[in-house]
């Protein structure tokens, strides 16, 4: 028997391909709920239930072959013109293909075990069954087969035993009669007792092709006869006849397809994501290492070995990135999830939405597609529950009766930026004010600008929703998708227009692994800044009393030495690093500027995950370990501060508040 | 019903497959990596059916066949081929030898299945 | 070969030919020579005895239903008194007239 681990492979192999299918499966019927008569995607959709029943057969995960067989016979009968895909039998197949998501993720990971058939499967395979005898054109029953079997007398000696035929015939249908013809059977004496003399006429009641009937024997070819009459087909027309023109129409549909798709299997392959993870972590060790001879190189002047480590750096750097793309995938897949879920929830909520993607080629991070998927849809179902109003109510503001919501990706200055726009009636200032109010958020009487009010809604407990509808019951706030973003060193940013809609704005890095940073020196200690964030450096001014003023704007600065308690700096010539993020800036005072570097992130051990200020530390060339700054974190704790400071006096909101942060709190 | 089935090909990756596809459906599985082995591990017990890769080091399938069909206890016993398309011309060479059923590589697990269910299912 | 033992007839019954071992084309030509003694011995009527019966296959059910032909002619079927569930199961889906399962009986393991 297969060891334990070579077990594992294929079952992980399996449940990847069965989320892969099931994905692509949804994809399919949400094409055909648009285009019903699409039969590529029929035939796709087709193929997938097809395969995941298949390889879950290996594992005999019996519940979940059933009910991709049941589903995969409604799909033949869509397929073959025999069943029309209205909304309702769309629906019941978007259900299975949950209870089959379901059933994939139950599976257990070490067993290859699935729970036996629970009261939801029953009630859809009955659902399914139930589509067939009420749906109009779906009279499909069984067909009434008659086979004449003639067997050569050397098929015995060869090996094959008609009865197991048989029986496998009686696994595609009822065999409703079956006559052992004897009659070619010579006296005992004379009968030769390996040879076959036996003939058979079976009656089978099946749903089964002719083609399927015909592949029974056909292991068996050159040693039998068969004659296949239809008794009785669908419809009271001839089988032939009902299924050719069907199977005629889709026909061109397969042949031109099938080559395509065995074209891209082939020129993929799969990679399990740990290797790639290894890989890369390796090359992120190389690009260390690299800078690290680079400088030793240096360092020794010889000009012949500085170009020959030039030279290595070049590759190293090809590599590198050809090593990142590995992992990037298009957001096209993430984005296809959600026509199905503005369906469900628009259906819920009984409110009609275009879903509009652009960008879908985008590519980004293999984690951050499958990071960020929850958060966007989190944002969709708020855009969709809160924002877009009822039809009514746009019919009543002069707006289509149909709402607009987009899904938008595409690149901005080294970052991926995904925006979630609807059209819908903006974000109720007053009311997240009301509301922060009300939970001790905000001050009665501070003077935030809508902006910041905004923001406010991401703060950990905060609900606008006037009732919790079915949706937003999920105890999931919208502090959750905040703290997701953070984690992926991403931003969100709001922009609201009373009325018009709303614009969710996510900004994230295009990569985990590596980060294009500027180092700099605070104290003995190094720090690096993702480097575009960073807008511009200058000198110091001797001492700082306050926001400095950059070109008429004040800038709050952050002392690194100070704020993470350096000791004294190590120089009176010290510079400013100004950096940036969603229209905020701050000035971080170092000691030295070490310039650009590109560095490896590596994650911060368990001990220091909630290191605030910190997301990552990297190996520097020269062996020494720098700290990665979140940027994020240093403008929330400014803000943070801002406010608590801020609140007595709103007399000059900007500037006072960051003269606080600046004189004492950092 | 369980059978005992015979496995002979010479990758290892085939025979994981075969046996992985089989064992599935409850059938007991013995391997052997080429014909020789196959006779050598073919002592007299019973066997519901032989699968056999044509193309092997030391003892071919065909000779497999060959040597399978001299020896009564076997000489019943069904054989299926697995062959490539590239390999037909050997079909009929096999077949004259006795290995009637054949099955084109690759195929899917629940076509073998079923490949075995109607030879001694 | 399946081994075959025929216990003689007793009163008014017929003699029962019990059959143990498997039945397939492995065992047909020894078996069938065997029966050709035993009617050379006792012509019949018999009836049959499967309740011991291991594996059985087209080649052995082919020569039960010569036998029966040979015994009580085309349209005489062949009584089967106990039958092993293996051999019932080929019996039940061929359904052969030849034969004639006693649903009574047929329960035996």
């Amino acid at each position: 028997m297969l060891d334990a681990e070579q077990w594992q492979q294929l079952l992980q192999g399996f449940l990847e391909e069965a989320n892969d299918l099931l994905r692509e499966a949804e994809d399919c019927l949400l094409v055909l709920e648009r285009s019903p008569t699409d039969s590529e995607a029929i035939n796709a959709l087709f193929r997938s239930v097809h395969t995941l029943k298949g390889s879950a057969g290996i594992f005999s995960l019996e519940p979940l072959v059933a009910l991709a067989h049941h589903l995969e016979n409604r799909l033949m009968q869509v397929r073959d013109g025999e069943c029309a895909l209205d909304d309702a039998l769309t629906s019941l197949m978007l259900q299975c293909m949950d209870e089959l998501n379901v059933m994939v993720r139950s599976i257990d990971p070490h067993t290859a075990t699935l729970a036996p058939h629970t009261p939801r499967q029953a009630e859809l395979l009955a659902a399914l069954e139930a589509f067939t005898s009420s749906a109009p054109h779906a009279a499909q029953g069984p067909a009434v087969w008659q086979l004449a079997l003639r067997l050569d007398a050397e098929l015995l000696r060869n090996g094959f035993d008609p009865c197991a035929f048989i029986r496998y015939l009686a696994r595609l249908g009822d065999i409703l009669a079956v006559d052992t013809l004897t009659d070619a059977l010579p006296a005992l004496e004379q009968m030769d007792p390996e040879q076959c003399y036996l003939g058979f006429d079976i009656t089978l009641s099946t749903e089964a092709s002719r083609e399927t009937l015909e592949e029974v024997f056909s292991l068996a070819d050159g040693f039998y006869h068969l004659t296949l009459t239809c008794q009785t087909a669908p419809d009271d027309a001839p089988a032939t006849a009902s299924l050719r023109p069907a199977t005629q129409t889709l026909a061109p549909t397969p042949a031109s397809d099938e080559p395509r798709v065995v074209h891209t299997a082939s020129s993929l392959v799969k990679v399990a994501a740990h290797k790639l993870d290894e890989l890369i972590n390796l090359v992120g060790e190389l690009v260390i290492s690299t800078a690290g001879a680079h400088m030793q190189a240096m360092q020794t002047g010889d000009s012949e070995c500085i170009e020959r480590v030039q030279a290595v750096h070049q590759h190293v750097e090809q590599i590198r990135e050809r090593a990142l793309k590995l992992r990037m995938v298009e957001i096209g897949e993430t984005f296809n999830r959600f026509h199905r879920v503005v369906r469900d929830v628009s259906l819920t909520l009984n409110k009609q939405i275009q879903l509009h993607l652009h960008g879908g080629d985008t590519e980004l991070d293999k984690t951050l597609t499958d990071r960020i998927a929850d958060p966007l849809i989190h944002l969709v179902r708020n855009a969709i529950d809160h924002g877009i109003e009822s039809a009514e109510e746009r019919l009543a503001v002069g707006k289509p009766a149909q709402g607009n919501l987009s899904l938008s990706a595409g690149h901005d200055s080294g970052m991926i930026v995904l925006e979630i726009q609807d059209d819908g009636r903006g974000l109720n200032t007053a009311r997240i004010r009301e509301k922060a109010i009300a939970r001790g958020m905000l001050d009665a009487d501070s003077l935030l600008p809508d902006s910041d009010i905004h923001m406010l809604i991401f703060e950990a407990g905060f609900s606008t929703a006037e009732q919790v509808s079915n949706l937003s019951g999920r105890g999931v706030g919208m502090d959750v998708v905040r703290s997701a973003i953070d984690e992926l060193r991403g931003t969100i940013e709001i922009e609201s227009e009373p009325g018009k809609g709303c614009i969710f704005r996510i900004r994230l890095p295009l990569t985990l692994a590596i980060i294009d940073g500027f180092l700099v020196g605070a104290g003995a200690d190094r720090f690096v800044i993702p480097l575009d964030m960073v807008t511009e450096c200058m000198e110091a001014p001797a001492t700082i009393n306050g926001p400095l003023n950059l070109r008429g704007k004040p800038l709050p600065c952050i002392d690194l030495t100070t704020h993470f308690a350096l000791g004294v700096p190590t120089t009176s010539r010290r510079n400013i690093v100004v950096v940036s993020q969603a229209r905020q800036q701050v000035g971080l005072i170092v000691d030295r500027l070490l310039g650009e570097l590109q560095t490896v992130i590596k994650p911060l051990g368990q001990l220091f995950r909630h290191l605030n200020g910190i997301s990552g530390s990297t190996i520097l060339g020269s062996g020494q370990v720098a700290l990665i700054l979140d940027i994020a974190s240093l403008f929330r704790d400014l803000q943070q501060r801002n406010d608590t400071k801020h609140r007595p006096s709103a007399a000059i909101p900007n500037l006072s508040g960051e003269q606080t942060c600046n004189g004492s709190a950092i | 019903m369980a059978k005992t089935i015979l496995i002979v090909d010479d990758s290892a990756s085939m025979r994981q497959l075969v046996r992985i596809s089989l064992a599935s459906a409850g059938h007991t599985i013995i391997e052997a990596c080429d014909g020789q082995d196959a006779l050598a591990k073919l002592t007299g017990q019973k066997v519901n059916l032989i699968i056999s890769d044509v193309n092997m080091p030391k003892l071919d399938g065909i000779g497999l066949v060959k040597a399978l069909k001299a020896r009564a206890e076997y000489r019943f016993t069904p054989i299926m081929m697995l062959t490539t398309e590239s390999e037909q011309s050997k079909k009929a060479e096999g077949q004259a030898a006795g290995a009637k059923a054949w099955m084109v590589k690759p195929f899917q697990p629940q076509q073998l299945l079923a490949a075995v269910e109607k030879l001694v299912g | 070969m399946a081994s075959l033992t025929l216990r003689p007839s007793a009163a008014d019954t017929p003699a029962c030919l019990c059959l143990a071992g498997d039945l397939t084309i492995f065992e047909a030509r020894d078996t069938h020579a065997a029966l050709l003694e035993l009617l050379a011995e006792n012509p019949g009527p018999w009836a049959l005895d499967l309740s011991a019966l291991g594996e059985l296959d087209s080649a052995g059910l082919q020569l039960l239903l010569a036998l029966g032909k040979q015994l009580g002619g085309a349209n005489t079927p062949l009584q089967v008194l106990a039958v092993s569930s293996e051999a019932a199961a080929l019996i039940e889906l061929l359904r052969p007239t030849g034969l004639l399962l006693d649903l009574q009986s047929v329960c035996a393991g």
